[in-house]
């Protein structure tokens, strides 16, 4: 490594150096936490050192050329050409510096081996406090502080207006403040409630109620590297008050989420416990997910580690480690001037998570207690095992008429064929009389119960202030064996050292347990358990008379659902984000604050998979192990500055660095054959089979350089600037760095003085407009053409590795960029009464980093490169907070967001290969599909087939491909093929037709009322403009399959058959035809879900050393409105999805 | 990874990058060519009167595949292997600029223009004529280029040219290790390639030049039993030309025949994956004379695993309904899950010994044809040919002798095709949709799409 380091001057796109200084500056900011310099090579290496007229520049490189030492030092802070004489005989490097620096403006510092040289500290003391009190002219008040329910509030600052004297309220409410004689106004002030100002008058015991802010513009708004009240926002922020989420037990943070903030969509992508939700800020142009930011530390993806033939399903693996219970604020950024800041990785929107910290005053315990069921809905109605063996029936003679061409497939009549023979006969029947048979999807669910408790204190005094947080959650799955246990801790402390230094821990523990059963998509033999379960034949018992698990007479490949009960499958998930900062102040307004992190996840996966079922039978057991490991490193370092001029210019600043280490690495191992199946996965070298191992790793280090301004002018005026550098290696050096730039003003129309006369109604009137910049560097490379290995191929009996091209590099490969415009209005009415936000933005990617296609006949089929085509995504969103009635018994509040988005090109590169139906600004999630047009009857004659099925969907032939005479297609000036206009006779992509545009808006609706001690959510939200294929009714009624014994819904029985030709769902001949089913089993899907409802009761029980108890009852998704015919038209993913459930719970909630 | 600046350097470099070559020959999954899914090995019985599946895929023998059809998934997209032939390019001018001895050279071009020619002549075969990247572009992907169908003529002397240029440097069926080197293209295979290329042509003088060319290897024999050819334990025996390893325990490396054909009901030896997906149809199995032999490969009757006898009059689903269980290849006791140690065999000499019959018929008359046809019949239990057939007769005896003889390898639909009789035969089956000029398989359609109007379709689609 190369010793040359400067302190500041780096050149850019010399990343290695960079990343030394960062590690260097990482180490810095350690042990000046730590302040334990164990410099044992600086006191061994010794010198032999006579200079004289040299520089201090040439001191330093004698002392590196001669030694393992790394000076480092800022060309500003030190004259480097300053002339010195050095006379050193065996003795240490401190020496040396001691006698080039005497008498200069320089010390320095040893850190093992690098040395840092400062400048000498400034003599002036910063220690210029304001509020310089008299003591002889002190004022003692004291009060108490209730919320508008009249309970006790702690935590509320009430500071002496104009001076930063002030306390905290205690967890009685209670405050005693001896303010100067001549103070004029407290100021009272709570996150999520109304500031006030109190006149003080001659009464020194003051009892002050805390409106509840619907709207709050006073409340802190986190921003990144900062916060800012809401009022002074300028960029595009939603924010989520957990206090405002119901209290019932959740996995997930991000099942909560759903409708809170506009802008953010939201879809479960699997309703089992610790399902994964997708999330997504203003549409999926972007193509990246948002940012998750927990307590400043940016969390990267990571998946759960699940083994074996099955997986585990979709299960979320970020935001599972977060105790909702344990958590502040969620703020959402969604716009580049506010999200640039986080630079390359903020394409996607960045979500920021602030666990609660404590406050001072006396210890506020809480405890939390709920259980409840959740048992599934709206499942598929099957056939029972008579209907089936009547089903089966008429199918296998459906088959046999058209096999043998016997009307109406052909011109033979029944009696000129013989051989048929129903597959069930009347013994058969008979068997089964007054008995439905096995109803599988009830063998394998069950109601299920879920627990939640957890246990929190929060406290502390003037200089440390803790938060502590205890949470076990226990859900069993609606289908049997699935579980989901997760244990969390949190502690958050904060501690002031004298006036200047703050410290701060900021801890998250986490364990999952999950128990798998077979969910993921799979088909035939490797069918998941409730696809298996819906298609066993009901005419089967379980078990046969030996105990053994019955197999599908049809298709005895297939598993019997209920032995895939038998697979042990388990993955254990720990995690620990934990981060500590420290902050000094320099000089009053001026802080300098260092952050140190790491986020360590580790997934194991272990499984075994007996020989009761089928695929383990064929191995003769199959035992596997998995670890996933990933730990991520960060730290920061920022300066910080504010200040207030003339009380009108409020000015804060910032800036800073980032580095980001990421390391993973994963090993899997799977062995077979086993002598017995209760070695589970303990002893994998015992298996006979042969064993398989693989393993891999990786590792990544950014740097990133933030700065921030802002501004406000008489809280009229407002700006914030951001600047975020990134550095990325995967590109070349040309091309390294990219800036991310995001501006933003406000401007708040109602503190005029000509609205003045409206000033009583009109709390807030803001006008906003930002544009900023966001990248995207995660394709690719842009280095040398890489050989990489391919599969392995045998000659003889010899296994040969083989070695392919297997990428270009693409030395012109940049940053792409997101440049987002946003305008809103906030505002806000009769005192908070009734606020909102309304907003446009318009978003727009270009210079695509994409898979540019080169030819198919390639060697090399794709390129990473810079597109040039343009997406963009442009919408609106809007959130209302209304207070709607209050009375001392009675309040009504309601909130409301609306999202909507449109995704669609803009510009296509040349590389884009248009089809018949492409438009250059085709819209993401266009709906094109042949349109059904009824079940063909015998005898019709169709365009595009000279052998129709009747019984199977008729499609409409409505256009064709041009083609020239040689019979090549034309294309028309943007290369997009012609069409014929009119019926071609084939059914092709000329035929399809477009139903829509598949992007739903979306909508939140929230209402909370309290009655006297009572308190009552109801939570709604619903998605609009929608569509979805009902793909598990389509599984569910696809006859054909009835051939293989799969069972089928009751539905089924309505097909079209030759004794039933009016029936609607084609027929068990559908198979047989090529066309598919067109847009027949598309169904509108929208809809509207009461997502949670809870009732609760609160008192207050003081004798019984209880602050506060809330008894409660919640339903979490009691019922939904929509068009869709499924089970559930956001969770049915696909063809027998997780099936969502209701929950009921019943809890209670402690408050000492 | 490696840069390219430091790979392709040595013998060895040369020897590992011929190996991603073969992969596409017969790495996981039995390659793209011969996949035993829907690559040759049986594709070519699946479209036509022989072979019958219980999958979902009934549109395939029902003739009414389309070009949006024909993408990937179900068929596994044939055109794609265009991009093998460019690769095969690639390779032979990387290794003609690296610093590997000129005997490595020589040895892996020659090796590498074979596959070359066996791919192009597979494509040619179902597909017509490709489009070829002429050698000034392979190595500049960037400057992407599109070319048309190459003329046919060009064409197969595209495919001459590679196998007379690779002749003199692959290695002689004996010279090569069975243990070590099978597999590897030789001049067996070499003379196969330009035989099939040819019988596709009807060219039968060059037919009877490359069948006795490979007769004159003086390696190859026929297995005097049928059923013995496909036994594992009698792996590379002298009548195949070339059959693709396979290893069972080797991840995706075994051969699948047995999981993609048995049926669940029927027993085995061992425990395996039965899909029951691939079934003889009973019309075809009624062909056979009832003393052939070969009828050993054909299950026609078990006891069940549930007890119960079934046969062709007691079916189940999935079990003799839609037709017979080919057995060619036996069962292996080291079978493992769906995998067999059985190689996917893809030429073998009985081919060799009927083309020069068929040659010989149409060059002259069937006099001297028969010695070839009748050495085929020896282990077949049945007696020689009836003598005296015209020429017309001894045709379709060879062409029916062939569905015989290959069942379940691949060989009938350029036969039909050759014969003329594809369209008809297809037309047996009441329920397809065949036209009369769908001949050849469709391009996926998004080929046509990237092509930009250079690349014409196949008439019927």
């Amino acid at each position: 490594m190369k010793k040359k380091c400067k302190w500041e001057c780096f050149p850019p796109g010399s990343i290695s150096k960079i990343l030394l200084r960062m590690k260097l500056l990482t180490f810095f900011i350690f042990v000046s936490m730590v302040t334990a310099t164990a410099s044992s090579y600086s006191q061994q290496t010794k010198f032999n050192l006579k200079l004289s007229g040299v520089t201090v520049r040439q001191v330093f490189q004698e002392i590196e050329a001669n030694s393992e030492f790394i000076l480092l030092y800022n060309e500003k802070q030190l004259d480097a050409n300053r002339k010195v004489n050095v006379d050193v005989n065996d003795k240490t490097v401190e020496s040396i510096l001691d006698q080039i620096f005497a008498g200069s403006n320089n010390t320095f510092k040893i850190y093992d081996r690098q040395i840092v040289v400062l400048a000498t500290e400034s003599k002036d003391s910063p220690t210029t406090i304001k509020s310089n009190i008299n003591s002889e002219q002190k004022k003692e008040l004291s009060g108490t502080v209730r919320d508008s329910k009249g309970l006790t509030l702690p935590g509320v600052s009430v500071i002496v207006k104009g001076t930063t004297l002030g306390i905290v309220t205690d967890s009685d409410g209670k405050f005693v403040l001896a303010v100067p004689s001549d103070s004029k106004f407290l100021v009272f002030s709570f996150v999520g409630m109304k500031s006030q100002e109190f006149a003080i008058t001659e009464k020194t015991t003051i009892n002050l109620v805390m409106m509840d802010e619907a709207f709050g513009i006073e409340e802190v708004v986190v921003l990144g590297y900062g916060s800012l009240k809401r009022k002074e926002v300028t960029g595009s922020v939603s924010s989520v008050k957990m206090k405002d989420l119901p209290q019932t037990g959740s996995a997930t943070v991000a099942q909560l989420l759903s409708g809170r903030a506009a802008g953010l969509t939201t879809t479960l992508a699997s309703a089992q416990p610790g399902g994964r939700v997708n999330l997504q800020i203003r549409g999926t142009a972007t193509g990246r997910s948002p940012l998750i930011v927990i307590d400043g530390f940016p969390v990267s993806g990571f998946t759960n580690g699940t083994v074996g033939v099955y997986s585990g399903g979709d299960t979320d693996a970020v935001l599972s480690s977060i105790n909702p219970n344990d958590i502040e604020t969620i703020d959402v950024l969604k716009d580049a001037s506010a999200t640039s800041i986080y630079g390359s990785k903020a394409a996607g929107g960045v979500i920021l998570i602030t666990t609660k910290r404590g406050k001072s005053g006396k210890v506020a315990v809480e405890f939390n207690g709920n259980v409840g069921v959740s048992q599934a809905y709206a499942l598929p109605e099957m056939m029972n095992a008579t209907q089936f063996m009547t089903e089966k029936n008429r199918e296998n003679k459906e088959k046999f008429l058209y096999n043998n061409q016997i009307a109406p497939y052909g011109v033979k009549k029944w009696e000129d064929v013989s051989g048929y023979k129903p597959v069930y006969v009347d013994s058969d029947f008979s068997k089964w009389e007054n008995n439905r048979g096995t109803e599988w999807d009830k063998e394998v669910m069950r109601t299920a119960m879920i627990q939640n408790y957890g246990v929190n204190f929060r406290g502390g005094d003037q200089s440390t202030q803790y938060f502590a947080s205890f949470g076990y959650y226990d859900q069993e799955g609606i289908v049997k064996n699935n579980n989901y246990k997760k244990i969390t801790g949190q502690i958050n402390i904060d501690q002031k050292l004298g006036k200047k230094v703050n410290l701060g821990i900021t801890m998250n523990l986490n364990r999952t347990y999950m128990d798998n059963v077979p969910l993921q998509a799979g088909y035939a033999e490797e069918s998941d358990l409730l696809r298996s379960a819906f298609l066993s034949p009901p005419n089967m018992e379980v078990r046969d008379a030996n105990g053994k698990y019955n197999l599908n007479p049809f298709a005895p490949y297939l598993s019997n659902p209920v032995s895939l009960l038998d697979i042990i499958n388990q993955t254990k998930n720990d995690r620990i984000i934990a981060n500590g900062f420290l902050t000094y102040e320099i000089l009053s307004g001026l802080q300098l604050k260092g952050m140190l992190g790491t986020d360590i996840m580790m997934s194991q996966g272990y499984g075994y998979l007996p020989i009761t079922t089928v695929m383990g039978s064929r191995v003769n057991g199959r035992a596997d192990e998995r670890l996933d490991d990933k730990n991520d490193y960060q730290a920061q370092l920022f300066l910080k500055y504010n200040k207030v001029l003339n009380e009108k210019h409020v000015i804060s600043a910032m800036i800073g660095t980032e580095y980001i280490k990421t390391s993973q690495h994963g090993f899997r191992a799977t062995n077979t054959d086993f002598i017995s199946d209760s070695f589970l996965w303990y002893n994998l070298g015992i298996g006979a089979g042969y064993p398989s191992v693989g393993s891999y790793g990786s590792k990544s280090e950014t740097i990133g350089y933030i700065g921030r301004l802002n501004y406000a002018y008489d809280e009229r005026y407002f700006l914030t600037a951001n600047l975020r550098i990134d550095g990325s290696s995967n590109f070349a050096q040309n091309h390294q760095w990219g800036y991310f730039p995001g501006i933003s003003v406000g401007w708040d129309i109602a503190q005029e003085s000509f609205m003045k006369n409206i000033s009583q109604t009109l709390d807030q009137f803001k006008l906003r407009v930002g544009y900023g910049q966001t990248g995207n560097d995660n394709i690719g490379t842009a280095f040398a053409n890489y050989y990489i290995p391919g599969d392995k191929t045998m000659y003889g009996n010899i296994v040969n590795s083989s070695i392919a091209l297997g990428s270009l590099g693409n030395p012109d490969l940049k940053w792409e960029t997101q440049t987002d415009l946003n305008a809103g209005v906030d505002f806000s009415l009769f005192n908070g009464k009734l606020g909102g936000s309304v907003e446009y933005f318009n978003r727009v990617i270009s210079d695509l980093l994409g898979w540019k296609p080169l030819s198919s006949g390639s060697e090399i089929t794709g390129i990473s490169a810079n597109m040039d085509s343009k997406k963009q995504t442009y919408g609106y969103e809007a959130s209302l907070n209304s207070q709607n009635f209050k009375t001392n018994t009675f309040t009504w509040n309601t909130s409301f967001t609306f999202t909507y988005y449109r995704d669609r090109w803009l510009k296509r590169d040349d590389s884009w290969r248009p089809d018949i139906n492409s438009t250059e600004k085709q819209y993401f999630g266009e709906l094109w599909y042949h349109l059904t047009d009824g079940i063909v009857q015998p005898g019709e004659t169709l365009s595009y087939t000279n052998k129709p099925i009747p019984g199977t969907v008729k499609l409409k032939d409505i256009d064709g491909y041009l083609k020239d005479d040689k019979g090549a297609i034309v294309l028309d000036e943007n290369r997009i093929p012609k069409r014929t206009g009119a019926p071609d006779g084939k059914l092709d992509n000329a035929d399809l037709v477009k139903i829509g545009i598949n992007t739903p808006f979306s909508l939140g609706f929230t209402n909370q009322f309290r009655y006297k001690k009572f308190d009552l959510g109801v939570t709604f939200y619903g998605m609009f403009n929608r569509w979805k294929t009902n793909s598990t009714r389509q599984l569910l009624t696809d006859s054909y399959w009835m051939k293989d014994g799969l069972n089928q819904s009751t539905e089924v029985q309505n097909r079209w058959n030759s004794d039933n030709m009016s029936g609607y769902l084609p027929s068990s001949l559908q198979g047989q035809s090529s066309f598919g089913v067109g847009n027949y089993y598309l169904e509108k899907a929208w809809f509207i879900r009461l997502s949670n409802i809870d009732l609760g009761y609160t008192m207050s029980l003081k004798r019984a050393g209880i602050r506060n108890l809330r008894v409660f009852v919640a339903m979490q998704n009691p019922f939904i409105i929509t068009s869709y015919k499924g089970m559930d038209p956001e969770t049915d993913v696909r063809e027998a999805s997780y099936p969502n459930q209701r929950n009921c719970q019943i809890g209670l909630n402690l408050k000492f | 990874m490696l840069e390219e600046s430091a790979f392709f350097k040595t013998d060895k470099d040369c020897e590992t990058a011929l190996a991603s070559l073969y992969v596409t020959m017969g790495g996981p999954h039995g390659g793209w060519v011969n996949g035993n899914q829907f690559g040759a090995f049986q594709f070519g019985d699946l479209i036509t009167d022989i072979m019958d599946t219980n999958w979902g895929t009934d549109w395939l023998y029902n003739n009414t595949y389309s070009a949006t059809r024909c993408t990937g998934g179900d068929l596994g997209d044939k055109f794609a292997l265009v991009r093998e032939i460019t690769k095969c390019q690639g390779f032979i001018l990387r290794v003609q600029r690296s610093d590997a001895s000129q005997v490595k050279k020589d040895q892996v071009i020659a090796e590498a223009k074979t596959i070359r020619a066996y791919i192009a002549q597979h494509l040619y075969t179902y597909i017509g004529t490709i489009p070829v990247v002429p050698d000034e572009f392979i190595l500049d992907p960037q400057n992407v280029k599109y070319f048309p169908r190459m003329e046919k003529t060009a064409y197969i002397k595209m495919i001459q040219d590679d196998i007379d240029a690779a002749l003199p440097f692959l290695k002689h069926p004996k010279d090569q290790n069975l243990n070590s080197e099978s597999g590897r293209m030789n001049k067996g295979i070499a003379y196969m390639v330009l035989m099939k290329l040819y019988m596709v042509e009807r060219d039968w003088e060059k037919v009877k030049i490359y069948g006795q060319k490979i007769i004159d290897l003086n390696y190859y024999a026929l297995e005097p039993s049928y059923k013995n050819i496909f036994a594992v334990a009698n792996r590379r025996n002298k009548e195949v030309i070339y059959g693709v390893p396979r290893d069972a325990k080797i991840p995706n490396s075994g051969n699948t025949w047995h999981a993609l054909t048995l049926p669940g009901l029927m027993p085995t030896p061992v425990d395996m994956a039965k899909w029951q997906g691939y079934t003889l149809r009973w019309s075809f199995v009624d062909t056979f004379n009832p003393a052939d032999k070969r009828l050993d490969c054909v299950s026609q009757e078990f006891v069940g695993t549930d007890g119960k006898t079934y046969n062709r009059h007691n079916t189940a689903p999935g079990v003799f309904e839609r037709g017979a269980v080919p057995v060619k290849y036996d069962f292996d006791p080291a079978h493992i899950a769906q995998n067999s140690n059985h190689d996917i065999i893809r030429f073998r000499y009985a081919d060799v010994l009927l083309s020069m019959a068929e040659a010989i018929n149409e060059l002259s008359s069937p006099i001297e044809a028969y010695t070839y046809f009748d050495q085929v019949r020896v282990r077949t239990g049945i007696g020689e040919l009836q003598k005296g057939l015209s020429q017309v007769q001894f045709r379709d005896s060879i062409l029916l002798e062939r569905a015989h003889e290959f069942f379940c390898e691949g060989s009938r639909y350029p036969d039909l095709l050759r014969h003329k009789k594809f369209i008809e035969v297809a037309r047996k089956n009441p329920n397809s949709a065949i036209k009369d000029n769908q001949l050849l398989w469709p391009i996926p359609q998004n080929y046509i799409l990237e092509y930009g109007g250079l690349l014409i379709q196949n008439p019927g689609y």
